[in-house]
């Protein structure tokens, strides 16, 4: 059930000057290290033209990544709608790194269990660190009208 | 008589003393009084310091605050990173828990932030503070050098589009007597960031094609209001040349630009410790002034 509350992040590249800055706070906030590899969403920079867009979670309703997971260790969080993995019940299939259409989940070999996006429990990092605020958390209500205005379509 | 407390951060005294000296030329020929802000340390740093230590990040921002405070006048920050972190500090500080908290620490210092002073971005002070009319007066070396210029990132923390942010670089550089170079990548990062995570990859994505960009534009110069997005345009260059790269641009901070063009010269600005060809381009352009 869609909850018009949920928090989800809004990327503009209009105001992304790829300072790749969000994806060192999510790597410090959830391993300690400045390591953009090890990140939880990642900022696509074309060289050639300059184009560039962010690969952030989208916690989505019907989570490809979530009826992915074999074994269940995938699962959302319904006071927050956030989807989580739980490492503990984690194989390292990769499912979740093939199914996800926007390639957000990764396999982190040291651990042997997928990462993906949480939210940061709340406070986003990487929102919180974007000095142009191209990356925003808004509730999925404001999502669906500024969607319209940056991505210039609806996802209704 | 306009006054401001001049909070200069660690890379213009560390890395680009002749930041500061045109920054006083500047502001005394504009006719305003610059006080310095006795005691000051790091702002710090906008991201890192925040993400290891969020409550350390912000007591020392607070001091630096709090010992504004008693001057009494607008905080005049010569770095955008500066300019972030104080700003962002002011906002956290506005929460009244979070303030008592920190006071309690500053306490110890005999200080205390009340939230009473103003922080501005040295562009923004330029250009609200001084009609175009009163820069253009002072001009009394106008170069015609065709100029591109570089914003930086921490300058974006604001409620304008990044894409006005811009514009006011452009509008001041403008306003001292150059020629905007547009060369599409304005609003790309320095990449100084990056290259603390990934110095290959940011070299690739974002230095070289924004530096390429600016060579394909015809510029001859680049401008910058950040100390640090100066330092990583020019290093950068350096290390690009020793990959067979043949761009070697001239970086000044716009504040050098202006104290150029208001008839500073370059023999005396401290410009040799620069690594961009900036005092020889200087040299040959504004020469030697009586």
């Amino acid at each position: 059930m869609k909850d018009n509350n949920q928090k989800l992040l809004i990327f503009d590249a209009s105001r992304c000057t790829a300072c790749h800055y969000c994806e060192m706070a999510c790597s410090y906030f959830h391993f300690k290290v400045i390591d953009i590899g090890m990140a939880n969403l990642r900022v696509l920079v074309n060289p050639d033209t300059g184009q560039r867009d962010v690969a952030h979670c989208l916690h989505c309703d019907n989570a490809f990544c979530l009826e992915a997971c074999p074994t269940g260790a995938i699962y959302r969080d319904e006071a927050t709608r956030i989807v989580r993995i739980n490492p503990m019940k984690c194989i390292g299939c990769k499912s979740c790194v093939a199914a996800c259409p926007v390639g957000v989940p990764w396999f982190h070999a040291a651990e042997g269990a997928a990462k993906k996006c949480d939210l940061c429990d709340g406070d986003p990092q990487c929102a919180k660190y974007c000095s142009p605020a191209a990356i925003r958390v808004i509730d999925r209500n404001d999502y669906r009208k500024e969607f319209q205005i940056i991505g210039g379509g609806s996802r209704e | 008589m306009k006054r401001y407390i001049i909070y200069l951060g660690c890379m213009i005294p560390m890395r680009f003393p002749s930041v500061e000296k045109s920054a006083r030329l500047v502001f005394a020929d504009l006719g305003a009084e610059i006080v310095d802000l006795d005691g000051y340390t790091c702002c710090p740093d906008p991201v890192l310091t925040r993400l290891a230590e969020d409550e350390f990040s912000l007591a020392l921002s607070a001091r630096n605050l709090a010992l504004a405070e008693k001057l009494d006048n607008d905080l005049l920050v010569l770095c955008n990173g500066c300019f972030e972190t104080l700003v962002e500090a002011e906002e956290m500080l506005r929460d009244q828990a979070t303030r008592a908290r920190i006071n309690a620490m500053l306490a110890k210092d005999g200080l205390e932030y009340t939230g009473k002073v103003r922080i501005r971005a040295l562009i923004d002070v330029l250009t609200e503070d001084f009609r175009p009319g009163e820069i253009a007066q002072k001009l009394t070396k106008i170069m015609p050098v065709k100029v591109a210029c570089h914003t930086g990132c921490h300058m974006l923390r604001s409620p304008q589009h990044p894409k006005d942010r811009i514009k006011i670089l452009e509008d001041l550089t403008v306003a001292t007597g150059f020629e905007v170079a547009a060369y599409g990548r304005e609003l790309d990062c320095c990449g100084f960031p990056a290259s603390i995570a990934d110095e290959a990859m940011a070299m690739k994505l974002l230095i070289t094609p924004k530096l390429d960009a600016v060579k394909r534009s015809g510029a001859e110069a680049i401008t910058t209001g950040c100390p640090t997005c100066l330092y990583q345009l020019e290093s950068n260059q350096v290390a690009m040349k020793k990959l067979g790269s043949d761009i070697d641009l001239p970086v000044f901070h716009i504040l050098e630009l202006m104290a150029l063009s208001f008839g500073h010269s370059p023999e005396t600005m401290g410009l040799e410790l620069h690594r961009s060809p900036a005092k020889a381009f200087a040299t040959a352009r504004w020469g030697v002034s009586q």
